[in-house]
């Protein structure tokens, strides 16, 4: 196996691309930022929906795009350059889950899903029922969500469908620097009972697995897309900004600091391609883990140094810079941020 | 290496190993610094009676013609075992820029005896006023008839004291830029008028030497290309230079060493309570180096532009940040000179971590790379010279 360009890579990405610019590029993540709200927006998800993207990784016999990971990725990226605020990464995810699971229930979840009717949200982590549980930090959860839950117990593993507003759930929300939010449930026992089945056993947990390491993937995807603009943003600024009679950019202390964060960006990058082609070995989800890890980590170095770049107007709110912060800020966090996913890199690769 | 392996790439993965299980002697495994010149030479011709030396060189020059990751795959197993360094300058920069620059002659002469370990090569540009700024290199050399003669000093050789021949850039003539008037030539150091000083490093061994050359005679047929114009030449190969230079080999062996004290039972606790963190990004960045020379390593093959500064940066950095974890993990310990053992696992606090600055400044200083990124591959301007 090996990794090429891949023109099919480049057309999703130009094309979300193109839909970005047409519905107001950054200054749609500006406006999620001082408008924070809880409700999403349900005409901007059909938005969304409608080229297909959400299904981008659903097999073409199910009604989705039928494309690998790779590709996915680049379109994750892509988003990531825009800041879209939509929650792309968690419904590509959900919606293999739902393909891969199959079945009337999910069949119909699915096509709502695509549709952009249904915002579904998938644990990353198995839950244990027991007498209640307390989830913290989900993020892009909006009230009306549905939940795709991996329940593991004496009786084997079952994936299930929660929704958020069905009795027995509580849900709090707070607000993100990014104008995102996370969500707290609260579970009561009696959830459980009336959770429909996706599926059992083996097939749960491959479903589940697969989707939450994609998920985990397209999340490094998107974190290496933001920090790839925002430090071509920053080099833009550079080459034009003049002190001292002369570019920022002709200053040797400056050039080199962008240099470190190209070489942070080429290993960020590179690591995440092999990544996915790491899909169906034992290591895969090792391999998702290191991948976001290294995303995270890169994504707040690079979105640090291009603030310091842009000195005090970098540090104005005015400034678009500030929207790579905030969102690398919330884009790396889920999982624990870049500790979570080592720790977790060492428990899977017992290291 | 993360991607899936295919069922014949998993062949030659499981092939190295139990070559190496088997051929690699005890006395080679796991050390720092390159053996001496015998035992290396030994284990270089071993692995050439193999077909595995020059797994990167093309099959009609003798080589095994691998692809990345059949070389990944090499270098895992051999950071693995703790296959020893050897000499890489004949393997590396002479072979291939012979293969591409040499005449007929000078290839039927010099690659089968690279390949074979008949000859140990030694790289001549650093002088002593010329280090970063290679251009400013002053050692001379002048016609006499068909034999240039040849008068400098040249420092920072790489093994020069155990070396055969060297290839080296010399001054020749004058031109409007510095970079004309340099001749690349191949010296066989048993020439009369050669004295060679080696020098200590920092890490305590003497893997470099400085050469004096007092009227030296070398025949102008051993100038590699035209006589004047060995800039050209020299820099033909950059890419695939840094490439090498880039290789996760010693990010590998770095990670071997970590993975070695984190197993100890002295280190065991500290490995998986407060470092466990550090240690599993340690991997993470190892494979990160492996991810990024696959990627520079396929453009290269597939003819598109490749990364190679960028990837030197990371991979020597990487190095360096690995040790740093080792050095933490190490605790009291970590000012020892010598390894110690602990059953079959070798504990090297300081020998690696020492010899490791070396990293960023041979091959072209990180700094002078990382300029070269700023203004070659993000387009910064360069302004006035800083």
């Amino acid at each position: 196996m090996t990794h090429r360009p891949d023109s099919d890579a480049t057309l999703v990405a130009d094309s979300l691309r193109q839909f970005a610019e047409r519905h107001g590029g950054l200054a749609r993540a500006r406006d999620a930022k001082d408008n924070p709200r809880f409700h999403e927006d349900a005409a901007q998800r059909a938005r969304f929906a409608e080229p297909g993207w959400f299904g981008i990784a659903v097999p073409e016999a199910r009604g989705g795009a039928g494309m690998g990971w790779h590709q996915t990725c680049a379109l994750a990226a892509m988003a990531g350059r825009y800041l879209l605020p939509d929650p792309l990464i968690g419904a590509v995810a959900s919606a293999q889950a739902l393909s891969a699971c199959g079945g009337e229930n999910a069949d119909r979840t699915l096509a709502a899903l695509l549709r952009g009717d249904r915002n579904v949200v998938l644990f990353p982590e198995p839950l244990a029922p027991a007498e209640s549980s307390i989830i913290n930090d989900i993020p892009d959860c909006p009230p009306g969500s549905d939940l795709m839950v991996l329940v593991e117990d004496q009786d084997g593993a079952r994936l299930v469908m929660l929704c958020e507003q069905q009795p027995g759930i509580q849900a709090t929300r707070q607000s993100c620097v990014d104008g995102g939010s996370l969500t707290r449930l609260v579970l009561s026992p009696s959830v459980w009972r009336d959770a429909s089945r996706l599926a059992e056993n083996d097939k749960a947990r491959a479903a589940f697995a697969d989707a939450r390491d994609l998920q985990w993937l397209a999340r490094a995807a998107y974190l290496n897309g933001l920090a790839g603009a925002a430090l071509d943003i920053t080099l833009d600024y550079l080459r034009l900004r003049n002190q001292f009679g002369r570019a920022l950019g002709t200053f040797q202390a400056l050039q080199h600091r962008m240099a470190t964060c190209h070489v942070d960006l080429i290993a960020a990058r590179a690591l995440l391609t092999e990544a996915c082609l790491a899909r169906g070995t034992e290591r895969q989800a090792a391999a998702a883990r290191a991948a976001v890890a290294r995303a995270g980590a890169g994504a707040l170095r690079i979105t640090a140094e291009a603030i310091q770049c842009h000195g005090a107007i970098g540090f104005s709110d005015e400034h678009d810079i500030g929207l790579f912060r905030r969102k690398a800020m919330a884009m790396a966090a889920p999982g624990g941020g870049e500790t979570g996913h080592l720790l977790a890199y060492a428990r899977l690769a017992e290291c | 290496m993360l991607r899936a392996e295919t069922e014949a790439q998993a062949r030659w993965r499981a092939d190295i190993a139990a070559w190496l299980a088997h051929t690699l002697p005890d006395s080679l495994r796991h050390l720092t610094f390159r053996p001496p010149p015998e035992q290396a030479m030994s284990w270089y011709r071993t692995l050439s009676a193999h077909g595995w030396i020059a797994p990167h060189w093309p099959r009609e020059h003798g080589g095994l013609g691998a692809t990345p990751v059949e070389q990944v795959i090499l270098m895992e197993e051999m950071a693995r075992a703790g296959a020893p360094d050897l000499p890489t300058q004949g393997l590396n920069h002479i072979g291939p820029l012979l293969m591409h620059r040499g005449s007929e002659q000078q290839r039927a002469r010099h690659l089968p005896a690279i390949l074979n370990g008949d000859v140990i090569w030694c790289q001549g540009y650093s002088e002593p006023g010329a280090g970063s700024d290679l251009a400013s290199l002053r050692t001379k050399g002048e016609l006499d008839g068909d034999t240039l003669v040849i008068n400098g000093h040249k420092i920072w050789t790489t093994w020069g004291h155990h070396a055969d021949w060297m290839f080296a850039l010399i001054r020749t003539g004058k031109g409007r830029r510095r970079q004309e008037g340099i001749t690349f030539i191949l010296i066989d150091l048993a020439s009369p008028g050669i004295t060679r000083r080696p020098i200590t490093t920092l890490a305590g061994d003497d893997e470099l030497c400085e050469v004096f050359f007092d009227d030296v005679r070398v025949p102008v047929d051993q100038v590699v290309g035209t006589l004047n114009q060995g800039w050209a030449v020299a820099t033909a190969l950059l890419d695939e230079e840094r490439l090498r230079l880039g290789s996760p080999a010693l990010a590998l062996k770095a990670l071997t060493r970590l993975r070695h004290l984190a197993a100890s039972a002295e280190h065991r606790e500290t490995a998986r309570g407060p470092l466990r963190e550090r240690i599993a990004r340690a991997e993470v960045e190892t494979e990160a180096v492996i991810a990024a020379y696959l990627a520079a390593a396929e453009a290269l093959d597939d003819g598109r532009p490749a990364d190679c500064s960028s990837l030197k940066v990371l991979a020597t950095e990487t190095v360096q940040r690995t040790l740093d974890t080792l050095q933490r993990l190490a605790g009291a310990s970590a000012a020892l000179r010598d390894p110690r053992r602990d059953g079959a696992l070798t504990l090297d606090y300081s020998e690696m971590f020492l010899q490791s600055h070396r990293l960023s400044i041979y091959g072209g200083t990180n700094e002078i790379q990382r300029t070269l990124i700023a203004q070659k591959t993000l387009n910064l301007p360069t302004g006035a010279r800083s």
